[in-house]
Order: C-alpha cells, then structure tokens, then sequence
C-alpha cells in the first residue's frame, strides 16, 4: 500500500472513530430539562408517552392494564406503555435499566429496595406534587407516608397496606374435621395442623410447603424473639435462634407436614405454582393481598380460602405480626414528565375510579376516604383482607426499618442455607454458623 | 485487488490516477465496512474496556465506581466460596458434557456414514436440537419432563421404579443440564460428517487387504485423520460451555439452586452483577473467565502437536 493511501485510510478510520464515539456517547447531552418540558406542554394535550412497570400475577396485570385504559381516556394527549412481569428478575431488570438511564417513567417499588433506589438517587422527589395539589396525600395514613419518605422526602406512594399471614384452604379443613385455626394459634398448634392434614389426607399431600427458606416470614419469628432481622448494619438475630427455626422445620419435614426438599426445591414464587393452589396442601404463607389471586388460580374453585395471623411463639417477646406498605408506586427521577408520573399516581391511590378499579388487589388502598368508598362493594376475598388488616392492626408491632445493602445476597443465602439442611449436606449448627459469617461478611462490604 | 494487478509501465500521470483509484476503493470499502465497525467499537470494544477498567472498581450500577485496586480478584479466590462452588461446578460441566458430546456426535455421525438413504432428513432430525436446545422454551420444557412427576418419572413409574426429581435434587440436577447438553450434538455432528466424507477410501481399501479389522481401521485410519475436524470440535464446545447460562438460569429457576448445585460460572456471574448490585466484581469475574478460557484454548493447542494429524503435515 502507498503512503497516500496509508494515510487516507488512517484519515477515514479516526474519523470513523469519532462517527462513533459520538454516536456511543448520546446520553445526558440532548435530554431535554423535565421541568421545563412539562410545563411547556401543558394545555395543548400533546402527545405524552410514559412507561410504567410493576410485578404481579395475571390477575394484577388485568386490573392494572384497565386502570391505564381508564386514565388515558381521561387525560387525553397521555399514553402509557406497560412493562409487567413476575417478581423473579424484575429488580435484575429494573437495576440495568436504571444503570443505562432508561428505566421506564414509573415504577412499582418494593419496600426492601426503597432505601437502595432514593438514597443512590434514582426516584423522583414526589413531595412539590403533593404541595401544589397534582397528588393528594391529606386521606393517607400517616405512617404509610413515612414509610415511603426518606430523609423528609417522599419517594413513593404506598399502594396498599398489608400484613404477613398464613392463607388456608377452609373447605379441605372442614373435609377432614379439623377446627379453623384462632388468632392466638401457636407454632406448636400450626405444625399440629399441618402434621394432621398430611396424615389424614394422605400421600402426596403436604400440611404446608417448607418456607424455612423465606426471609420474610422467618423475620416474623426473629421479631417474637425480640430482635430484628438486621441491627443497623449487622444480622441482628442470634445462632440460637436460626438454629430453632429450622430445627423446627426439620421436625416438620421428618413427620410428613412441610415439602420435602425435592418439591420445596421445585417451587418457584409464582402463586400460580404453589402446593396450596395445585392442590397439594391446605396452607402457606402468604402477604395478606394475595389471597385475591391465590381464590382466582386455585385448582378446585369450590373450595374457600381464608387467612389467619402468623402463628405465635409460646412467651413471645412481642408481636411479630405488622403492616407494611404492601407495593409502592415511585417515578424515576429522570423522567421528562414528572407532572404528569404524579397525576397517574395520584389516580392510581385518590380517583374513585382509577382505585374501584384496583381494588384490594395490591393490599387495603391507603386512603382512608377510598376505603370507606371500597367497603359496600367488597368481594368476599377483598372482605376477607380488609378483616384480616383490621385484626392485625390492633395486634402488631412496628414494622423494621428497610433492609441494609446486601439483603438480595443474604437472602438468596439463607434459602441455599434452608436447602442444604433439608437435603441432608449439613448440620443445622454448621449451616447457620455458616450462614451467620457469610451475611456479615457482606454487610460489612456493602457499607 | 484489480489495482495491484494493473502492469506498472505508465505514465507518470497514470500512476497518480491508480493511488487516487486505490484511495478511493480503501474509502469505499470503509464506508461499507463501517455499520460492522461501528457495532464492533459501540457494542463489543467500548464495553469490553469499560468492563475491564470496572473490575478494578466497587461499582453498584446505581451509584459511581470506586476505585479499589485488586481487591476483587484477592476476595474471589481468598473469601468467595459460591466463586469456587461456580468453578466446581462449572468444570463438571465442561469435562462431562463436552466428551460425551463429542463422542455422541462422532458415533452418529458414523452411523449416518454407512450410505443409508434419507440422509438428508436424519441430518435435519439430528440437528434440530441443536438449533431449538438453546432456547428457554425447551430448557422449560426440559425442567417438566424431568421433574418429580415429568414424563420420565411417570414412564419409570410404570415399570415399577420410583425415581427422584432429577433437576430439583442436588444430586442429580447439574447431570440433568449435561444431558440437556449432549443432546445438542447436532452441530459437532454435521461437522463430523463432512470430515469422514474426506477420508480417502483407498486406504481402507489397502487396509482390509492387509487384514485390518473394522475397529482397527477406526483406530488407525478414521480417528487420525478425522483429528484436525476432532481438534476443531473440542475447542469449540470447550469454549461455549464455559459460557453455558441459559439453561441452567431456566432450569434453576434463576438461583442456581438447588444448594447452588448448578451455580454456574456465568450465572453466578449474572446474580453478582444484576441482582447484588456488584457490578465490579461481575467484570472481575468475566475477565477471570476470559483468561481461564484462553488458558484452556492454549493447553489444547498445545497437546495438538501429539494428537492432531494433518495429511500435508500441519503446512
């Protein structure tokens, strides 16, 4: 090759370079300012795309798709793209997208990540929208709304309240003679239950699934120990307790009530898939809304179910049991219309429209005014999540402050911890020593 | 080129015309080349620096990278045991699935070599797994037929054997994946193939006078000469299941479970970056995979020289 074209080729190349450096490098610059664009567009109903994502079953994803058509037809000029799925990789997902800055305009948040999500100072600052009247927060209660504020700002709306409770199939329970469990039941009287069912129903049928894997609801039992989950940033509870737990469980296993490891193992969170629901066991844990859509995919939908609290412990230090803000609803702060993400939320929580249509699906609506409007036209299910909320208000204990950084990680642990116990690869002392280690090896790290 | 085989007595002005010519077509060949550019520096170069410079860093997707030094790579090997369960499990994988693979393809392959009619179609049977075995549906359709009461347990069941769940017991589960593997040898299969059809069947000919045997012909005329097409696959499928992801993300469920008994590298990979919010250490860890890839791919070559046989002596 010749020098002239050694260099003409060197020429095209940088410039090529350059082509693509610009091209690669097309964030930020040309974004436009959000509030300015909103408030240019006021008025002359342009068109408005915003994206919105939240997890769910089927049921959710009905009801929140009727929602959007009712307020699209209300708000001209506003269109909203949903983005739905389960729960299983939904944070994988939104964390990349928040990481490429394009996550979608509003988002469903859950209570674990809150903290995680504002404080790296990705949702958007709700509290100018509730001044200038666009979201209304006067009927929330007011420790929702704290729940969802961090650092005196509120980052998210809370959708509905719920409570931890055990869901069981009452028609199956009646079948075989077995009275209904009370709300001052106790661990000892739950694993009796699930031990009776399993004997009377016979093989192949499960009292309850083994949930000594799930951090939420061992977190119930830690608090009626009289410790939290988490101290600040170290595992606030102790070898003693981990170590009960699934000792319980195991005896659980061993007597036929609970899974065994093969089918726990085989479970996935989608409610769709439960023992409960396939017809497998007559209980589970479950959060207080999911009843809803546990009554819809039940197998045999002549049989009814219901809901009781958390079993207690014998001498419990306190209530494990409380509320909590069951899905939040946020805006990503980077979104062009911040206006019009509060006046979607805003419908979502205060239009008695847009929330007959929601109804208790996401938990008990967190405005009082829309509960009462809720109550003559309730669903048994819904009458039966608004009761359990009742019972547990009365009898709880303040919800933990949200986990620290690390949680998914320490919660993924304590699941392969539960796993490696029922599968036989290693003693309850070792496993939780293990486990114990390892979580604050990563709370350190995650600091 | 057209340009360099133009004869070189001309005129002083026709030479300057030809560079401009050549310029012109180098420009050109760029310009057209430059979607693919574009896409290499964009897509593969620019993300595969910043991947590398990350791996020095704490970054949590969220928030901005913090320079730490070697500190990922010293917490991998020192205080990491999901990273060494994952390499475990990882080369289980490579040095069960790809032999049985291979030797699956081979035996197929040499079946399919006899001259049967209808090659054409067992051809396309053979390889459509290969085509569908990557996707989620099959590995989907994978996890029903295996599981506790799948299609398999309820044909065992009828001969009276009471057979485990064989992707939900640890024991079994990272087996399952192998097999779901090996069932994919279509591609390694069709390349066998065309390499048996370039053994030469003179010396067969020659052999059998000599008094070979069939399973001394194999050993000593089929297998050497089919070593470069061997050599090729083992590299290949040595490569790929490295980076086996799919399957296991489906069929576990997306933990790796159970007890992490198919945790596999990239997947524990993917859980670091995208679900802890460890982004740092992930690109740590693919570039540990890049290395631990191309240390492999030299080990290979490197044996070559004492198995692979080329016909014109390697030239």
């Amino acid at each position: 090759m010749t020098i002239k074209g050694t260099k003409g080729l060197a020429l095209l190349l940088s410039s090529i370079l350059l082509m693509t450096t610009a091209a690669c490098s097309s964030g930020g610059s040309n974004a436009p300012d959000g509030a300015k664009a909103s408030s240019k567009t006021e008025g002359s109903a342009p068109a408005i795309e915003l994206r919105m994502t939240w997890w769910g079953s089927q049921t959710r994803h009905d009801l929140t798709t009727k929602m959007i058509k009712r307020f699209e037809e209300k708000n001209p000029g506003i269109t909203i793209k949903p983005e739905y799925s389960g729960w299983d990789g939904y944070f994988d997902k939104l964390s990349t997208q928040v990481a490429g800055s394009n996550a979608p305009d509003i988002i469903q948040m859950d209570y674990a990540f809150l903290s995680d999500y504002a404080k790296r100072g990705t949702l958007l600052d709700l509290t100018p929208y509730t001044q200038d009247g666009t979201l209304r927060t006067e009927d929330h209660d007011s420790s929702m709304l704290s729940a969802g504020s961090i650092d005196g700002k509120l980052y998210a709306v809370t959708l509905g309240v719920n409570a931890p409770g055990v869901v069981y199939n009452a028609s199956v329970l009646q079948e075989l003679g077995i009275a209904e469990p009370q709300e001052s039941w106790t661990w000892k009287d739950f694993a009796e239950m699930a031990n009776a069912i399993a004997k009377k129903k016979g093989d192949g049928y499960y009292g309850t699934p083994d949930i000594s894997g799930t951090t939420n609801i061992f977190e119930v039992f830690v608090r009626q120990n009289g410790s939290g989950l988490f101290e600040g940033n170290k595992l606030g509870v102790s070898r003693e307790v981990i170590d009960e737990w699934f000792n319980y469980w195991q005896g659980l296993r061993d007597s036929g009530g609970a899974t065994t490891a093969e089918v726990t193992a085989a479970m996935t969170n989608a409610l769709e898939t439960r023992p409960l629901s396939v017809g497998q066991s007559a209980l589970d844990f479950a959060w207080s809304n999911q009843l809803i859509t546990y009554q819809n995919v039940l197998k045999d939908q002549s049989q009814k179910l219901k809901m009781q609290v958390i079993p207690h412990m014998e001498g419990e230090q306190k209530i494990g049991e409380y509320l909590k803000p069951g899905q939040f609803i946020s805006g990503n702060a980077k979104t062009k219309y911040p206006k019009e993400v509060a006046k979607l939320i805003d419908f979502m929580v205060n239009d008695p429209e847009g929330t007959a249509i929601l109804g208790a699906e996401r938990g008990v609506p967190v405005n009082s005014a829309v509960r009462e409007q809720l109550k003559p036209s309730l669903t048994a299910e819904e009458q039966l999540i608004f009761d359990f909320i009742d019972v547990v208000s009365k009898h709880s204990s303040d919800i933990d402050p949200p986990y620290p950084q690390g949680f998914s990680e320490i919660d993924k642990n304590f699941k392969s911890a539960s796993e490696q116990i029922s599968f036989g690869q290693a003693g309850i002392p070792q496993v939780s020593e293990q486990f114990i280690s390892g979580a604050n090896a990563i709370l350190d790290k995650a600091k | 080129m057209s340009a360099d085989l133009m004869t070189v007595d001309r005129p002083a002005g026709m030479k300057r015309r030809k560079t401009k010519l050549r310029y012109n077509q180098n420009g050109i060949a760029l310009l057209f080349l430059s979607p693919w550019l574009l896409g290499l520096v964009c897509l593969t170069l620019g993300p595969m620096a910043a991947s590398l410079y990350f791996s020095f860093t704490d970054y949590s997707i969220l928030e901005s990278s913090r320079w730490i030094g070697l500190d990922n790579f010293t917490t991998m090997l020192t205080a990491d045991p999901l990273f060494i369960q994952s390499l475990k499990v990882t080369f289980i994988f490579v040095f069960v699935s790809v032999p049985l693979k291979l030797m699956f393809a081979l035996a197929v392959a040499l079946l399919l070599n006899k001259g049967i009619r209808g090659l054409g179609i067992y051809r396309t049977v053979y390889y459509i797994p290969t085509l569908l075995g990557g996707s989620v549906a099959i590995a989907m359709l994978w996890r029903k037929m295996l599981g506790g009461d799948g299609l398999l347990n309820q044909l065992l069941a009828m001969v009276g054997i009471q057979a485990p769940d064989w992707v939900s017991n640890p024991k079994y589960s990272l087996y399952s994946l192998i097999l779901l593997s090996v069932w994919q040898f279509g591609s390694s299969m069709i390349i066998f193939l065309s390499g048996l059809k370039q053994v030469p069947p003179e010396y067969y000919d020659a052999s059998s006078v000599d008094g070979a045997g069939k399973v001394g012909q194999f050993l000593h005329i089929t297998l050497p000469v089919l070593s470069p097409v061997i050599f090729f696959n083992v590299i290949m499928q040595t490569i790929t299941a490295f980076q086996s992801f799919t399957q296991a993300f489906i069929i576990s469920n997306g933990s790796g479970g159970p007890v992490n008994s198919t945790l596999m590298y990239s997947l524990y990979l993917y859980k670091k970056g995208f679900s802890f919010f460890q982004m740092g250490y992930a690109s740590a860890m693919a570039w540990v995979l890049v290395l631990l890839i191309g240390l492999f791919t030299l080990l290979l070559f490197g044996s070559s020289k004492l198995w692979v046989h080329y016909e014109d002596g390697g030239k």
